[in-house]
C-alpha cells in the first residue's frame, strides 16, 4: 500500500476488467470481502489523486474515505460501462470540488504553504535545494492556483499519465472538450510558472 | 515552455511534496459502516416525511368531507370555534382548522385594509411634496436668484471657455448690479474679485 502511495506520475493501478467483473458479482451477491478488495485495489490511488487535486496536503483521509463510502452506497449501481478505476477517479474528483468548494481546506492549504515555506528557509538546508524547494512549491501553488476544470485536466494528463480519452470519460465530457481545456490550461499554468521563473 | 519541459516540472513539484501519510488499515470496513449508517438514516427520512405526507393528506381530506357535510364553521369575528366537538378528536381537529381558517382571513382583510390606507397617505404625502417644491420657482425671489445665476453661469463660460475675461467681468457686474440681494449676486462678487487678482473665474 505504502508503495503504491509512493508511486508518482504512474496511471492508477486497478484490477484488470475479469477480476473486476468478478469482484462486482461478489459483491452483488452480498459478499462484503469484496468490497475490501477494491478499497484495497484502488486506495493508493484515489489517495495520490486527491492529493494533487487538493493542492497537496498532507492529510486526504477524509475525502478518500468519503469517496470509498460513496463507491460503497453506488456500487450496486455500478453498471462496469468504464473501469472501476475511471468510475473511482470520477467519484474522488467530484469529493475534491466539494471539498475544495469548504473554505476550510484553502486554510490547510495556506499551513501546508507555510510549511512549506519553513522548510525551505531553514538554516541547514544547502542553497540549491533550498531554491530547487521553492521553485516546487511555487509550481505546486501555480497547479493549486488554477481553476478546478483546468487542473483537474493538468493533474490527470501530466500527473497520472491519463490519456485523452480516459481523462474524457472520467470527467464525462468529450475528448474535444479535453483537448480544448488543456489548451487553455497549459497556457494559464505557462504564464503562472514564467511569471514565478521572472520573480526568481 | 514544451510540453516535456512542463511535465517534467509537473513531476518534479509532485515528487518533492513527499509521501502522503499512511493510509487507515481499516478504511473498508469504516466506509461500509458509515455508509450503511447513512442508507439507514436516509430511509428513516424518508419513512418520516411519508408518515407526515400521508398524516397531512388524511387531515386534508377529512377537513374537506366535513365542511362538505356542512359541519358549523366559526364566524369571521374571531373567537373560540362556537361548533367544535371535542368527543371526536378528528371533529375537533377539524374545526380547529376551519377556526384558523377563519381566523387568516379575519387578519388577512385587516392587513389589507391597512395597506390600501397607507398607499393613499403615501400618494397624498407625494402630491404635497411636489406642491411645496413647485412653490419657490414661482416666487419673484426664486425668479430673481434665477436671473442671477444665468448671468453668473454665462460669465463663467465667457471667462472659462471663450477667454473673454472682459465681457465676463460685464456680466457679472450685471449680476450684482441688477441683482443685488441675490447669493448669485455674490458670487459675481467673488469672481470678479479673482479676476482682479488675476485668477480666472
Amino acid at each position: 500500500m505504502q508503495a503504491a502511495t509512493e508511486q508518482t506520475g504512474a496511471a492508477p493501478p486497478a484490477t484488470d476488467r475479469l477480476d473486476e467483473r468478478e469482484l462486482l458479482a461478489r459483491f452483488a451477491a452480498g459478499d462484503e470481502s469484496a468490497f475490501d478488495a477494491i478499497v484495497a485495489a484502488h486506495e493508493a490511488a484515489v489517495a495520490r489523486l486527491a492529493r494533487r487535486l487538493l493542492g497537496w496536503p498532507q492529510d486526504v483521509g477524509d475525502v478518500v474515505q468519503e469517496v470509498f463510502i460513496a463507491a460503497y452506497a453506488g456500487l450496486a449501481r455500478f453498471r462496469g460501462e468504464s473501469s472501476l478505476g475511471t468510475w473511482l477517479t470520477r467519484i474522488t474528483i467530484n469529493k475534491c470540488r466539494r471539498q475544495l468548494r469548504r473554505r476550510a481546506l484553502r486554510q490547510v492549504f495556506q499551513m501546508a504553504d507555510a510549511r512549506d515555506r519553513r522548510l525551505v528557509h531553514c538554516g541547514s538546508t544547502p542553497d540549491r535545494e533550498l531554491m530547487n524547494g521553492e521553485r516546487h512549491a511555487r509550481v505546486r501553488r501555480a497547479v493549486y492556483g488554477l481553476p478546478d476544470k483546468y487542473r483537474e485536466v493538468i493533474v490527470l494528463r501530466y500527473l497520472e499519465d491519463q490519456s485523452v480519452r480516459e481523462i474524457a470519460a472520467s470527467l464525462a465530457i468529450s475528448p474535444g472538450a479535453v483537448e480544448v481545456r488543456l489548451t487553455r490550461a497549459r497556457a494559464r499554468l505557462r504564464q503562472r510558472l514564467t511569471a514565478f521563473i521572472m520573480e526568481d | 515552455m514544451e510540453d516535456q519541459v512542463l511535465r517534467e516540472m509537473l513531476g518534479a513539484a509532485d515528487r518533492a511534496a513527499g509521501v502522503l501519510d499512511n493510509p487507515a488499515p481499516d478504511l473498508a470496513a469504516r466506509a461500509r459502516r458509515i455508509a450503511g449508517e447513512r442508507q439507514r438514516r436516509a430511509r428513516s427520512a424518508r419513512l418520516g416525511t411519508g408518515a407526515l405526507a400521508v398524516l397531512g393528506l388524511a387531515f386534508l381530506v377529512i377537513a374537506r368531507s366535513q365542511s362538505r357535510s356542512g359541519a358549523p364553521v366559526v364566524a369571521a369575528g374571531g373567537g373560540a370555534p362556537a361548533g367544535m366537538d371535542l368527543a371526536g378528536e378528528t371533529d375537533g381537529a377539524a374545526d380547529a382548522v376551519r377556526w384558523l381558517q377563519a381566523e387568516a382571513d379575519a387578519r388577512m382583510a385587516l392587513v389589507r385594509r391597512l395597506q390600501a390606507e397607507q398607499a393613499r397617505q403615501r400618494s397624498a404625502a407625494r402630491v404635497r411634496q411636489s406642491r411645496s417644491a413647485r412653490e419657490p420657482e414661482r416666487s419673484p425671489e426664486a425668479a430673481l436668484e434665477r436671473a442671477a445665476l444665468i448671468l453668473v453661469v454665462q460669465g463663467d463660460h465667457f471667462s472659462n471657455h471663450l477667454g473673454l475675461t472682459s465681457a465676463a467681468a460685464q456680466l457679472y457686474s450685471e449680476a450684482i448690479a441688477s441683482f443685488p440681494e441675490t447669493r448669485w449676486a455674490a458670487e459675481a462678487h467673488a469672481r470678479l474679485e479673482r479676476m482682479e487678482r488675476g485668477e480666472r473665474g
